[in-house]
């Protein structure tokens, strides 16, 4: 069964958003250091998905985060709680876990 | 329920205060602290740096081109935005003034490469064409006087003499950022100093 | 004829020779051309000249009159977007189909914040020295600060250190195996922009 993408890509986003700490999410680039004049270009993103980015891939479904997150509480903590949130998210959406999640955090305010 | 299509990261206001605090402070640092700053990756200390030397690097960038609406602009932007790219391979950074400079040349010469396509800068005909010179706020007579007389030499000149006697680089430097060979650029530059020298003394 | 040639002679001396010896500074001294009146008069025209160049520019910045906020204002709000993230630092996890990253720009962002709070003090540069891609590895943390030299120098950069080391317990991937706060610069104030 192919997955609805867009759709998952917004449930996860909205999952995200939900975990406290984190203050932004951002659509993933190639690498964040490349220049992009404006952050809504960035290659990949859906146009009516979210900005967490969730793909096939072979096997599985691939699903990408980029955040910023809260000095008051562990980035460290923050990345694993935001990495459960869209495992479950993702399951209960999809019927499936996905099987390759990166979770990256960026800025810590 | 409020779903934002997603969420982009917004400046948030400090907490602290107003930034104008920490840009004050910025603006205190030496340009080789604001340089190390920004290739650490604060943009805010980056802003102060072309806030120094944009404007500098602007009017550098528009001796070169000479003419052309909004050319100069979009030059010393594309410079900018490398620089910024590029910042964390500063080898000097109290020298940072310098190669800022470096890059608004080589910007706009590509751009004055673009203006002849099928030529190179040094097969352009001597005659110079009468461009018409850009209306500058006299504030110096002969300062004014010496913009417009380099703002008419053809392009290959007025690049080589900017280059040397604006931006002061060596021989070697101006080969390397125009492509031309080292004989080329000393006549070209021999020949835009004996017309800026011709002309000037009608200024005398 | 070879145009590129200036014929054209001050005394006996062409533009090229008086040009060169003008960017040499003078030195060392040429008697020859010293002693040459018109090569001389020839040097004063080109020196006035070459005053005349150095203005241009500053000249030009006035004649804008603050006509640069505009591309400025372009060029640092694109930059805004951006980010120096720089490498990954792994986050120590059981799941092996995660990946769970801490960027160094991120804490790097944070320690310059936290130089921020502190009063004559400024976080110049952080920079971490060991190999960051094993997760919970050692790593030697260098932070180069600019002080306000009327402030009590050791006292905020101890106090820092301080600050730091409790962020990086809480924020960092990795194992801190030391923690160095250099003074590398003085702010200036009355620095003009």
């Amino acid at each position: 069964m192919t997955a609805d993408t867009r759709a998952l890509s917004r449930a996860a986003t909205e999952a995200v958003l939900g975990v406290p700490g984190v203050r932004s999410v951002i659509p993933p680039g190639p690498r964040l250091a490349v220049l992009v004049r404006d952050v809504r270009s960035v290659l990949d993103l859906p146009r009516d998905g979210g900005a967490v980015l969730v793909d096939e891939q072979g096997e599985g479904l691939r699903v990408r985060v980029v955040i910023v997150v809260d000095a008051g509480t562990s980035a460290i903590g923050r990345a694993k709680a935001v990495r459960d949130v869209v495992v479950r998210r993702v399951e209960d959406v999809a019927g499936r876990r996905p099987t390759d999640v990166t979770v990256r955090v960026v800025e810590i305010v | 329920m409020p779903n934002p299509e997603f969420v982009t990261r917004e400046p948030k206001p400090d907490p602290r205060g107003p930034t104008l605090t920490e840009d004050t402070q910025l603006s205190f640092l030496s340009d080789g602290s604001l340089v190390e700053r920004s290739a650490d990756g604060d943009a805010a200390a980056f802003g102060v740096l072309i806030h120094r030397y944009g404007p500098l690097m602007r009017a550098y960038a528009a001796r070169i081109l000479g003419h052309g609406d909004g050319e100069a602009d979009d030059a010393v932007q594309e410079a900018s935005l490398l620089a910024w790219q590029r910042i964390d391979t500063v080898e000097e950074p109290d020298r940072v003034r310098t190669w800022l400079f470096r890059i608004a040349a080589n910007k706009a010469l590509d751009r004055l490469r673009r203006r002849h396509p099928h030529l190179d800068l040094e097969a352009l005909p001597e005659a110079s064409e009468d461009r018409p010179v850009d209306e500058v706020v006299a504030t110096r007579m002969q300062v004014d006087a010496l913009a417009g007389v380099v703002q008419n030499l053809p392009d290959a000149q007025r690049a080589v003499w900017v280059l040397r006697e604006i931006g002061g680089a060596s021989y070697a430097e101006i080969a390397e950022q125009t492509g031309l060979s080292a004989a080329s650029v000393r006549g070209l530059l021999a020949r835009a100093r004996r017309t800026v020298l011709e002309q000037m003394e009608g200024w005398r | 004829m070879n145009d590129d040639d200036v014929d054209d002679r001050f005394g006996a001396f062409t533009l090229d020779e008086l040009s060169d010896y003008l960017d040499s500074g003078r030195d060392p001294v040429r008697d020859d051309i010293e002693s040459d009146a018109a090569a001389r008069a020839a040097l004063v025209r080109l020196g006035e000249l070459r005053a005349a160049s150095s203005e241009l520019l500053d000249a030009d910045v006035r004649a804008a009159d603050g006509a640069d906020e505009g591309w400025i204002a372009g060029v640092l709000a694109s930059i805004r977007t951006t980010a120096h993230a720089g490498r990954d630092i792994p986050v120590p996890d059981d799941d092996p189909s995660s990946t769970l990253v801490v960027t160094e720009g991120a804490i790097r962002g944070l320690v310059r914040a936290l130089g921020d709070t502190l009063p004559g003090v400024l976080v110049r540069r952080t920079r971490f020295t060991g190999d960051l891609s094993v997760p919970g590895g050692p790593v030697d943390v260098e932070v180069a600060i600019v002080v306000d030299p009327a402030a009590p120098i050791r006292s905020r950069a101890d106090e820092l250190r301080t600050i730091v080391a409790a962020a990086l317990a809480e924020h960092a991937p990795f194992e801190v195996r030391s923690l160095t706060v250099r003074v590398a610069d003085l702010l200036a104030p009355g620095r003009n922009q």
